[in-house]
């Protein structure tokens, strides 16, 4: 049985199992922050790399998390603050856009776009032309199906910049998908 | 999200792209086989050979204390011989001093003693009780005052007067060296 936010909380809190309640915190929410992380960066060994640095940073946290916050947000918090913070570096780093289609073939991203029907492929590269709030933004929305409130919870942004954030996301990859 | 939300949001989707809305959302990106069955496990390898947080901030300070709580930990097996040997100095010290003190009381007391001795013997009586040389001796070792008549000290009369010592022991102190390093 799947244990609860809650539980995993108090558990990992009171040092009572605390490695089988942190085992199931990563269980529940992996695949949930690696898609979220993965859109964002596509490249999985930098997903692989950031979700790890997630679940420490979460690890780490945990010992002075507020029980009355939300922990699914708060991952996600932390997930969408390292997935930035990465692109950031990289650029600074690279001198490329993560954005921009070479970086993801210096990357090696043989998965990248792999099986993409022509219309999906559009849609990814109208994806990497937001900015990359932006784009967390509009992924949570339209992928994930999160509250507006949640994801505000998330970006620390109000709910009413979050509605005309995504608005706009929905408009540039509309014009994007149209124009190619 | 409720049904009658999603409906709003999917007539609003609609609206706003429709080339978008007539979309299927399909995950293009895949993630490797085996991905999520060890992710949990390597994780928990990367916490455990985590270096932790402000490590290196603290890292000079406790290397010092280290050093120096291991130097501590040395030094007093040679503190002990330090004390040890500081010890016995000082009971060594201690003993010569306390011997340096009853002698020089003994010194002042025999002096005193001698001087009454004197003041208190006829010419014949110190002259039987010591020869020449011993009396010149002993003599040397009297704190005279500076208006001293030796004169008027050898006339003076000398009283007959119970002694603490022999004149033998006034003769064996005068012959040791106590004396010798002792300023007056």
């Amino acid at each position: 049985m799947q244990l609860s936010d809650n539980e995993i909380v108090a558990q990992i809190k009171t040092g009572q199992d605390t490695n089988k309640a942190f085992r199931a915190l990563i269980e529940k929410y992996q695949e949930r922050l690696y898609w979220h992380i993965r859109r964002m960066i596509i490249n999985h060994d930098d997903t692989d790399d950031v979700l790890q640095n997630v679940f420490v940073k979460t690890w780490k946290g945990l010992v002075n998390f507020r029980e009355d916050s939300n922990l699914y947000t708060w991952l996600y918090r932390i997930a969408t603050n390292e997935s930035i913070t990465f692109i950031n570096k990289k650029k600074k780093e690279n001198n490329i856009s993560i954005d921009d289609e070479s970086y993801h073939l210096q990357a090696g991203q043989a998965d990248y776009l792999m099986d993409c029907a022509e219309i999906q492929e559009k849609l990814e590269k109208a994806l990497l032309t937001l900015p990359e709030k932006q784009r967390a933004v509009f992924h949570m929305k339209y992928y994930e199906d999160m509250k507006y409130n949640e994801m505000s919870e998330v970006v620390g942004t109000s709910v009413g910049a979050l509605k005309a954030s995504y608005h706009i996301a929905v408009k540039k990859i509309e014009n994007y998908l149209i124009e190619n | 999200m409720n049904k009658e939300n999603e409906n709003i949001e999917n007539k609003e989707l609609m609206k706003m792209a429709p080339t978008l809305f007539g979309m299927q959302k399909v995950n293009n990106l895949k993630a490797p086989k085996g991905y999520f069955s060890n992710l949990a496990d390597t994780i928990k390898v990367r916490i455990d050979n985590e270096v932790p947080d402000g490590y290196f901030e603290n890292l000079a300070d406790k290397v010092i204390d280290k050093i120096e709580k291991e130097e501590t930990k040395v030094i007093p097996i040679q503190k002990r011989n330090i004390t040890r040997i500081l010890s016995i100095a000082a009971s060594i010290a201690a003993i010569f001093i306390i011997g340096f003190l009853l002698n020089q009381n003994n010194i002042e007391e025999t002096i005193a003693s001698s001087d009454n001795y004197l003041e208190n013997l006829t010419a014949s009586e110190l002259g039987e009780a010591m020869d020449y040389n011993e009396m010149e001796e002993l003599i040397c070792y009297v704190d005279f005052e500076e208006d001293f008549n030796e004169e008027l000290y050898i006339k003076n009369t000398i009283k007959d007067i119970d002694l603490d010592f022999t004149s033998d022991e006034i003769d064996e102190y005068l012959s040791s060296d106590y004396y010798l390093d002792v300023e007056f």
